[in-house]
């Protein structure tokens, strides 16, 4: 025990120190919360077909609007459509649309960041453009966007990415600059490395945790903003179902039809306090100072 | 014998943490006498600051800090007290200087307001009285043109003399103790004289007691009348100042004093330095504590946990200093 | 000071530049062509290429801009399809609900949020603490049109306390115009005020961990003089500037706010516009927000590096 050289104490410190993490992360039933709420998102939207007791584009006029019963759970919308289904499937809309937008932010952010943190001449210009787009309130740049391109769900998925992909690249170009001025990293450059080598293998490791939280996040907002847009009626394109459709629909009956609001309210806020409660736990175990 | 001013009897304090109850002080038992300067030495945790700050009982004792013991101020037990009644205490009784006066002092309030505030907390006297005294103190704290200097902030003084204000809002209340933590540390060496000297002179002058906490042997030597060294929260070795450098009995009491550089005499080849570094307070050995650093540890060191024992004034925590101290009394 | 106040102002040019290049290239976003897409299916070919002139569509590109962004300083912000006033009008006259709604739900949210924070910064970690963090989470994760949606269906549909939608200007009558605003300011200032109240617990904790509170409770201070006179003024430039940026958020999130009650603002110009395709509008719109939010954004700046002065002491 005495002959302990600084190294192995080190060494100790560091696992000791990760043990309390992940300690902390399990131990925290918020998070432990955010996690199931993610993974039965994901699960639900993944076996839509198997789970829905009904078809959701099946119309059936003589079944409008009938509240919950044993027969259609959630009850049924305004052309007699189980609910339950239409909530369902809407699962999978606002995953993919959240999964495939966190997707295109992080590749398209974590190379500009990346390359901006590395060379101050692509730094200016394209920081500029970042602070420009984030200077636009993003549900309005996203619903001007939407309008111009025209609603579903590939043009929702642009202008998303547009309108979220500058976070990204500020953070990794933030860290991506702290790193470049690190003295390993001159030594690299002495040596021979090349500029691509370095900016891939060796700034890259240290903008993951960041910029992973910064994801999970931005993935919670895309759920938002597409709910948003679809319930503004110029997002997902009705019949397709959307939390936020389903909602705008509910909207114009909401003194005959409560559930048509409440039930993917529900889903809705749950799925975001689920990913949001994700990211903070994600950021308390990646990133212990920053709390 | 001279009359003690503060008695602390087997204090310790221990926190709840995420991995458990920890013990950063383990049953420390002392006394300062009136107008001394006692002298509480030790690495960083050891539980020095902590011992401190729990006489003051700065930590929340609701849900972080469970302190027991006696704390002994003229005879009454201030742990006893009720959070007000300790208000009254503070900055009154007992004053308290941090290390850091950057940090310590509130940058939004002038430093004149600063030392207005503690009087008008614990004295009678109105604002203008209040005011008066302020610039009284800040003259004899030693800062020049204070009477401008009483309406600036915190950050437009240098850290000499921040360091000063925090001892003139100390001093306000003309405290019988003065708690002085690591008071230098965070200025630069002739400051840090400049500040020694101050505390000494207003020791001679005003009479309060002073508890000083250092890791500097060096300000121990000049300053100090005894010395106490603590260790992972126990006091090791207790003695008058000069028989703890004429005659260092704690093996690690003996390591500090070897890792002072030296300027004359006997030139060293290098600095002597204690093996390891002080354990993790979750990982506290069960025997002596010192043992896993020390280099005369034995079996019986790393089972058995010694006691402070000695005669009179020199008292240290070794079974292999025991024998020592006979040959030495 | 000067010199702090022209670099931020020199600093906003640039992002001016872009916002502009964005709203000047929305139009040309249109697939296919917009003079064509604008008129709808029906239009006859004459008024097409008519329209493809007046908007100078077959000029190159930086002609085009050249033009557009010398027509934006002169004032001219285009003109509607289908409204006959000029854009400056139409713009202030949807512009007016839309600002009444936010500042009455920043009101709402900070009278809400500061005593929150502060309560949960003080019981940090106990009961209360943790249901308030607990219910701002639930804030946050709330899009604020379904905060709208749900306080609808309870104060109006179930209670009939409120109106459920509509705007009643101040002109009609003070007492109509706040009860018509107040589920909406309420629906948009609940989640703000889980921004807030996060924000304010986070600085005041910050604060109550320094020293200068320790130095404070070793002078023998009172815990609540403590609180309020040391701590909250030292936290107060953080919560300012969080109040400060979360106006501009309360402005794009009262855009759909809106048309959850149908209120007359901005948001529901904008959709309206959509759906009339009228894009003009949408431009005129997106570019008033963006500078409006520029300006606010510049000014937080400047305000804070006055307070900042002061208390100089933390940057050093």
């Amino acid at each position: 025990m005495s002959e302990k050289t600084l190294e192995e104490i080190q060494k100790e410190l560091r696992k000791e120190q990760r043990k309390t993490n992940i300690h902390r992360l399990l131990h925290n039933r918020f998070v432990v919360l955010g996690i199931l709420i993610v993974v039965a998102l994901f699960l639900v939207a993944i076996f839509a077909p198997v789970l829905s007791p009904y078809d959701p584009y099946e119309l059936d006029v003589t079944q409008r609007l009938k509240a919950p019963s044993a027969e259609h759970i959630l009850g049924t919308d305004t052309f007699g459509r189980d609910l339950l289904s239409r909530i369902i499937y809407g699962a999978r809309i606002s995953t993919y649309v959240g999964g495939i937008v966190a997707v295109t932010t992080l590749i398209i952010g974590l190379i500009i960041g990346l390359y901006a943190g590395y060379y101050p001449k692509i730094d200016k210009v394209s920081m500029r453009i970042c602070d420009g787009l984030k200077a636009i309130p993003s549900i309005l740049l996203a619903i001007a966007l939407v309008a111009v391109l025209g609603a579903g769900t590939t043009n929702i998925i642009i202008s998303l990415t547009i309108v979220y992909f500058p976070d990204i690249a500020r953070i990794t170009r933030s860290v991506a600059m702290k790193v470049r001025e690190q003295t390993y990293v001159e030594a690299l450059k002495a040596s021979g490395a090349s500029d691509t080598r370095i900016i891939w293998g060796n700034i890259l490791p240290n903008v993951i945790s960041p910029v992973l939280v910064q994801v999970s996040f931005i993935f919670a907002n895309a759920v938002i903003t597409e709910a948003s847009l679809s319930f503004l009626g110029v997002g997902i394109p009705v019949p397709e179902p959307s939390w936020g459709n389903i909602i705008n629909e509910g909207k114009t009956v909401i003194y005959q039809a409560w559930w048509l609001i409440i039930f993917p309210a529900i889903a809705t806020a749950l799925s975001v306090l689920g990913l949001n409660l994700l990211g903070d736990g994600l950021r308390d175990y990646l990133d212990p100072l920053s709390n | 014998m001279s009359e003690k001013i503060l008695e602390v009897r087997n204090l310790t304090t221990s926190f709840r943490t995420e991995r458990g109850v920890m013990k950063a002080v383990d049953g420390v038992s002392f006394h300062t006498n009136k107008g001394e300067i006692l002298g509480i030495v030790g690495e960083s945790g050891c539980g020095k600051s902590v011992t401190s700050q729990s006489i003051m009982r700065l930590y929340d004792e609701k849900y972080l800090a469970r302190i027991t013991g006696e704390v002994l101020v003229e005879g009454n037990d201030i742990l006893k007290l009720s959070m007000k009644d300790m208000q009254g205490i503070r900055g009154n009784t007992i004053s308290m200087v941090f290390q850091d006066a950057l940090s310590s002092l509130n940058p939004v309030m002038k430093i004149g307001d600063q030392i207005i505030e503690t009087l008008r907390i614990h004295t009678s006297l109105n604002k203008k009285q209040a005011k008066e005294r302020a610039l009284e103190m800040l003259r004899l704290v030693g800062i020049p043109g204070y009477e401008e200097r009483i309406d600036q902030y915190p950050h437009e003084l240098s850290g000499g003399m921040r360091q000063r204000v925090m001892i003139a809002i100390a001093l306000s209340c003309n405290p019988k103790i003065l708690i002085a933590d690591e008071p230098t540390t965070a200025l630069d060496v002739t400051i840090q004289a400049q500040i020694m000297d101050l505390i000494v002179e207003l020791n001679q002058k005003i009479g309060m007691s002073v508890m000083l906490i250092t890791h500097d042997l060096a300000v121990v030597a000049e300053t100090c009348s005894r010395v106490i060294v603590m260790y992972l929260g126990q006091i090791v070795e207790e003695a008058d100042v000069e028989d703890i450098f004429s005659n260092p009995l704690h093996p690690y009491t003996r390591g500090m004093m070897d890792s002072i550089p030296q300027l004359e005499g006997e030139k060293r080849e290098r600095l002597h330095v204690i093996k390891g570094i002080v354990p993790l307070l979750s990982q506290i050995p069960t025997g002596c504590r010192f043992a896993p650093r020390c280099p005369y540890a034995d079996e019986s060191c790393r089972q058995n946990m010694p006691e402070l024992r000695g005669e009179g004034t020199h008292k240290v925590r070794c079974f292999k200093a025991e024998g020592n101290l006979t040959e030495a009394g | 000071m000067l010199k702090y106040i022209g670099k931020r102002i020199i600093a906003v040019i640039p992002v001016l530049f872009i916002v502009s290049l964005v709203v000047f290239f929305l139009i040309h976003l249109i697939p296919g062509d917009p003079a064509r897409v604008m008129l709808g299916d029906q239009a006859l070919e004459e008024d097409v290429i008519a329209l493809q002139q007046e908007m100078g569509l077959n000029d190159p590109i930086w002609l085009q801009y050249i033009k557009w962004i010398s027509d934006v300083f002169r004032g001219d912000w285009g003109e509607s399809l289908f409204i006959d006033e000029p854009m400056g009008t139409i713009l202030i006259e949807h512009l007016l609900p839309t600002l009444a709604l936010s500042f009455n739900a920043l009101i709402i949210a900070v009278v809400i949020a500061i005593p929150c924070g502060i309560y949960a910064a003080k019981n940090r970690g106990r009961i209360g603490d943790q249901v308030l963090m607990g219910a701002s989470m639930v804030g946050i994760s709330i899009p604020n049109f379904l905060i709208g949606l749900l306080l609808i269906l309870l104060f109006a549909v179930k209670l009939n306390w409120f109106p459920s939608s509509g705007y009643k200007t101040m002109d009609d009558s003070i007492g109509l115009h706040f009860k018509y605003l107040f589920l909406p300011s309420l629906a948009l200032g609940l989640m703000h005020a889980s921004l807030i109240t996060r924000m304010t617990r986070s600085s005041m904790l910050e604060v109550l961990g320094s020293d200068y509170i320790k130095m404070a409770r070793a002078k023998g201070v009172k815990e609540n003089v403590i609180l309020f006179r040391h701590a909250l003024k030292n936290a107060l430039l953080p919560i300012i500037t969080v109040i400060g940026q979360s106006l501009v958020s309360l402005l794009s999130g009262a855009l759909v706010t809106e048309s959850v009650f149908n209120i007359p603002g901005v948001g529901q110009l904008v959709v309206t516009s959509i759906n009339r395709r009228d894009y003009e509008v949408i431009q005129a719109v997106v570019l008033l927000i963006a500078l409006i939010n520029v300006v606010v954004m510049l000014l937080i700046d400047i305000l804070y590096g006055f307070a900042d002065t002061r208390v100089r002491m933390k940057t050093e």
